[in-house]
């Protein structure tokens, strides 16, 4: 049982790398780099315990800042999956619709706090990187409910409501 | 239990991970997600070499009229990471305060010339921006693909003004409508701040602005900027130019 609870730690850790990995590529590479770190976290708030998802973001912020002090953008980014934690219970829908609304309010909620002009100036980027980390989000969400499905241990949230 | 274990090891690590120093960790972050790029030495890389020659000419040109520009010392610098999200185009380097950088300074890339000899091997730069933030032991520079980025720059060897703006696509604008202006034409900086006369890029499709008043045009860039991890800083480069700029 332990040892599950570990692996499932180690899995959204994997998760998480492979995302950030994602992020800082198509950043390099492209020139635009959609939210996949963001999205993962959001979605890993249906699945951790607040500890684990603490960790989790403590990790995915100190691989993506770039610089000596911790700016706006890694508070926001660190900010957002802590808030949609504590009100994940709310919504009176089903959680896989609750992770869609929540991923599009968490980007969208992430840009208009570090930069709200971004939307009147380059709507079409933030529009973009909304529908991939969504997909992304989504494909993330399907394989770990897939995953629970096989496990010993459901997830700290999943309840006989909203399952 | 051992899961509680297993977070305790992890948040120990982080904080351990805090008192290091940050260049150090910048290195291993590098390392892991950087990976091995083509470095600074292009050596086949004839459109770079291509825009830096005809940046040449044209200063050959400008020079006629101008004082020749002063010499610049270029300090190099390890690029230790990028900005992560799509706001900002930025890259923290090696190099700060502890090393003389101010904001302000130029960054530039720099290749060895593919067509000098290899016992006086020339090295060809172009500008890529300027520092915007220093920090102790390292800086860091606001490339022309950030939208906030603005400089004023001359095109081809007639020294056209016009004003660059930055972006994912960054464009030339205010460019007098009567000015003639080819696709191909040079693009060199002519800011207050940046050393006159370094090459940009070249020009690309050229057209009226909305207003009908001036032209617009695209810039061609030949290199790509995630290929390097190398750039170079430069001290007292700013020449004292004749007050009417040409």
């Amino acid at each position: 049982m332990a040892a599950k609870s570990n692996l499932n730690f180690f899995v959204a850790l994997l998760i998480i790398l492979l995302a950030v990995l994602l992020e800082l590529r198509s950043g390099w590479a492209l020139n635009f780099s959609a939210n996949f770190a963001l999205a993962t976290l959001i979605v890993l708030i249906f699945f951790m315990s607040f500890p684990e998802l603490v960790a989790l973001i403590v990790i995915a912020a100190w691989l993506i800042n770039w610089q000596p002090m911790i700016g706006l953008e890694i508070g926001v980014f660190m900010f957002v999956p802590i808030l949609f934690f504590a009100i994940r219970r709310f919504p009176p829908w089903q959680i896989w619709f609750s992770n869609i609304i929540f991923i599009v309010l968490g980007i969208s909620l992430f840009y208009f706090i570090v930069d709200y002009s971004f939307f009147a100036g380059q709507w079409a980027m933030f529009l973009k990187d909304v529908a991939i980390s969504l997909g992304w989000g989504a494909a993330i969400f399907a394989a770990l409910s897939r995953y629970y499905q096989f496990s010993f241990r459901p997830p700290p949230f999943r309840d006989k409501k909203h399952v | 239990m051992p899961e509680r274990w297993f977070l305790f090891i992890i948040i120990i690590l982080l904080g351990v991970l805090i008192f290091v120093p940050f260049s150090s960790l910048l290195k291993l972050k590098q390392f892991l997600f950087l990976g091995q790029g083509t470095g600074t030495e292009h050596y086949g890389d004839l459109a770079v070499e291509n825009t830096a020659l005809k940046a040449r000419l044209a200063q050959l040109w400008v020079s006629q009229r101008e004082p020749p520009v002063q010499q610049a010392t270029a300090i190099p610098a390890f690029v230790y990471s990028r900005y992560p999200f799509n706001f900002k185009n930025e890259m923290l380097i090696s190099i700060g305060k502890n090393q003389g950088i101010a904001v302000g300074e130029a960054a530039i890339i720099s290749y060895a010339s593919a067509t000098s000899s290899l016992g006086d091997r020339e090295r060809e730069v172009v500008f890529i921006g300027d520092v915007d933030k220093v920090f102790d032991n390292t800086a860091a520079v606001q490339t022309i693909f950030d939208s906030r980025f603005r400089l004023s720059v001359r095109i081809g060897e007639e020294g056209i003004e016009s004003l660059l703006i930055g972006g994912s696509e960054p464009k030339l604008t205010l460019v007098p409508k009567n000015a003639e202006i080819r696709k191909g034409d040079i693009i060199y900086s002519a800011g207050a701040d940046i050393p006159y006369g370094l090459p940009i890029g070249e020009v690309g499709e050229v057209r009226m602005s909305s207003d009908n008043i001036f032209k617009e045009a695209t810039i061609i860039f030949p290199y790509d900027l995630s290929d390097y991890q190398m750039v170079f800083i430069l001290k007292n480069a700013v020449q004292d130019r004749p007050s009417d700029g040409r």
